[in-house]
């Protein structure tokens, strides 16, 4: 604790030593706070990689101070939300070590892959507002890069497609194929229940059903209401990125979650995120 | 044999081209701090501008050429994103509402208030070779009418900011410049 | 009387006697003249009050009118009036055009055509001055200006001194580059504007950022381009 006020008094000494910035209208006073605040995903990864100094100056490759391991440790421990998330200090501890290591440090990479943003948003469906999850990727194009749509939770499909476990009742029996599948007539006359009769692996494809109601204008767009990034960049730790818009010095863009996972528990990680298996 | 020296030779050459490209593509530091640097000048001089229009004292005309300037600031089509801290749900603005909305405002003293800090973010590449990145900025707006009604809020502004390498050909030479345009910005209330 | 009653009357004095004729003609026109000018005097008599009054007007409206022309050579005296020297110059003409005849106007007019001619020869003595100045001392003149813009005490003041900058280019289109760094023989620049666009941002934003780093003059001394770096 000692060591994070520390880092603090530096970070608010150098608010107050920062001069010589152009002037526009009336500054305001106490500006620590906003200093001290991790502002945007982009300050995230250069505060975590040591790409900027506590002044919040850029760090360019070729100077000493670029991802200097010492500086790096000062700042990792101020990249927790140390008030609410309740984070196992051993955990946090051994990514750090980990991360700093003089062998083989760790760095993210904006461009590295294995990140991706759950979106929270608000629509209106058939009228009605309803939550949908937008699972957004971050795709290497021959120029550039974009953010694309990779996938969609939405609760209404859900229960749409909601199959009996172990079904006795409803299915095609055996020989329906003597019959030229002439029982088709009687399944889809019932419309709630047709999913039973499909393969055990069906999955739908909530993606392929949230652009097909959309495009219907069955679905209309509301807002985005919360963003979360889930981190799986890192050997055996996966990591929870949120903004936190509090007072104090602990805000602005936070580990919320860190969790020591090999790459099969990544799996069932992801898998839990994007609502697969629960 | 012959041929395969030939394949080899077109590889070659088109790697080359390849590097050649991506060095190109490559901005040194200095450059990008300018370009930073003139992005930032951009957001300043939208402050500026918000001032100007949202003073009660700013005449009317005044006010409408300053919201023309203030314009020419932005892509087509940006839009602000606003949301409090009652009402987390995102409004959406075309900008000229938003500057509308701003001078019709019924104070008859707007005050905004910049802090002295910013972060600017890399620049990013995307698909059409325009550049982009992202301002934040903290501004407080105060709003007074003469009957002592006060309203006050601190927002934090994440403006999006397009640069494109661009080319001119004036008196038959032909100069190189960046194009700065302010894109989408959302605005959030914080506790500050 | 017109020409047929002459006629009638000679007619009928012919009718009477040919020898009395002439008396009797001249007799007839005395009483007819006696009765118009008896006529004629009760009609004076109303005119007379119509016209005193008139004059009351008159004289009314010309007091008046000689107060506002005060006013305004007074004003064209105060050494913070507005108005450009030609405009104050179209003033006085307008004044003068009026042909008061009062005093006190007749010298404030001496007055204001002194001051105004005064302007008038240091304006020129200036403009032989900044047509025969340096190319060095027009880019001062000109930095001198861009300060004044930036720093206006009014809208009206920003204004004039954006005039006054533009007289130093071939036109408010003229073209203005800024460079926002330089290494080496690469500039990189802003997107180009106007000069005309340039001043009007000065005066919007109060802020002269960009230093002079290049102008290129026409064959008349005057801007044609200019290049402008970040300070």
């Amino acid at each position: 604790m000692k060591r994070l006020t520390g880092v603090f008094l530096l970070l608010i000494g150098f608010v107050i030593s920062s001069k010589g910035q152009q002037t526009i209208g009336t500054y305001l006073g106490d500006e620590s706070a906003l200093y001290a605040a991790t502002k945007q995903v982009n300050q995230f990864f250069r505060r975590f990689n040591s790409e900027e100094d506590l002044k919040g100056n850029r760090i360019y490759k070729g100077s000493k101070h670029f991802r200097n391991p010492k500086t790096r440790r000062k700042y990792l421990k101020v990249l927790f939300d140390n008030e609410t998330s309740q984070i196992n200090a051993d955990a946090k501890n051994g990514f750090i070590a980990q991360v700093t290591n003089g062998a083989s440090p760790f760095f993210l990479d904006f461009h590295g892959g294995e990140w991706f943003a759950e979106v929270r948003t608000k629509f209106l469906y058939h009228g009605k507002e309803e939550t949908a999850i937008l699972f957004m990727e971050l795709q290497e194009e021959k120029v550039g890069s974009k953010w694309v749509i990779k996938n969609v939770y939405f609760e209404p499909f859900v229960k749409l497609f909601e199959k009996e476990k172990e079904n006795k009742e409803k299915f095609l029996h055996p020989l329906s194929h003597e019959l030229a599948f002439m029982n088709l007539q009687r399944i889809f006359s019932d419309k709630s229940e047709v999913e039973e009769y499909t393969a055990n692996d069906f999955r739908p494809d909530h993606l392929s059903l949230f652009l097909f109601e959309i495009k219907r204008s069955s679905l209309e767009f509301k807002s985005v209401t919360d963003l979360t990034f889930h981190f799986f960049q890192a050997d055996n730790w996966y990591f929870e990125l949120k903004e936190f818009n509090r007072s104090g010095y602990n805000t602005g863009w936070l580990i919320a979650n860190l969790v020591k996972a090999n790459e099969q528990e990544k799996d069932l990680l992801r898998k839990y995120i994007y609502f697969e298996n629960r | 044999m012959k041929s395969l020296y030939k394949i080899l030779f077109v590889i070659l050459l088109s790697s080359s081209i390849q590097v050649n490209l991506f060095a190109q593509d490559e901005v040194s530091p200095e450059r990008k701090q300018a370009i930073d640097s003139l992005a930032l000048e951009k957001v300043k001089d939208l402050g500026k501008y918000i001032s100007i229009i949202g003073n009660k004292d700013t005449e009317f005309s005044e006010a409408n050429r300053v919201i023309e300037r203030a314009l020419e600031l932005f892509a087509d089509g940006s839009q602000m994103g606003v949301s409090s801290l009652s009402r987390p749900d995102v409004k959406y603005y075309g900008v000229r509402e938003y500057f509308e909305r701003l001078m019709a405002l019924n104070y008859d003293r707007v005050t905004i208030q910049w802090f002295n800090i910013q972060y600017i973010s890399d620049l990013e590449r995307q698909p059409d070779g325009k550049y982009v990145g992202v301002i934040t900025i903290y501004q407080r707006f105060q709003g007074e009418s003469d009957d002592g009604l006060k309203y006050m809020d601190t927002t934090k502004k994440d403006i999006t900011i397009y640069v494109e390498r661009k080319e001119t050909q004036i008196g038959g030479r032909i100069i190189g410049f960046w194009d700065v345009l302010l894109g989408d910005i959302r605005v959030t209330e914080t506790t500050t | 009387m017109n020409k047929y009653q002459i006629k009638n009357l000679k007619n009928m004095s012919f009718q009477h006697t040919r020898t009395k004729s002439f008396l009797n003609v001249s007799n007839f026109l005395l009483m007819a003249l006696i009765v118009m000018v008896s006529l004629a005097g009760v009609g004076c008599k109303s005119q007379k009050k119509l016209a005193k009054e008139k004059e009351k007007q008159e004289a009314e409206a010309k007091a008046a009118r000689i107060e506002k022309v005060k006013q305004e050579l007074n004003a064209l005296l105060d050494d913070n009036n507005s108005m450009s020297l030609s405009e104050k110059e179209r003033a006085l003409q307008r004044i003068k055009d009026m042909n008061l005849d009062d005093v006190e106007v007749k010298a404030l007019i001496r007055q204001v055509e002194n001051k105004l001619a005064d302007e008038r020869a240091a304006l020129e003595k200036e403009n032989d001055r900044v047509s025969a100045d340096s190319p060095d001392a027009k880019i001062q003149r000109l930095g001198n200006y861009f300060n004044a813009v930036a720093n206006a005490s009014s809208t009206s003041a920003a204004n004039n001194s954006i005039q006054e900058a533009l007289s130093l280019f071939t036109s408010p289109d003229a073209l203005v580059l800024i460079i926002i760094s330089k290494s080496g023989s690469t500039k990189d620049y802003d997107r180009p504007t106007t000069i005309q666009k340039y001043l009007n941002y000065l005066k919007d934003q109060r802020k002269n950022i960009n230093a002079i780093d290049n102008v290129v003059f026409d064959t008349n001394g005057k801007i044609k381009e200019l290049e402008l770096i970040k300070k």
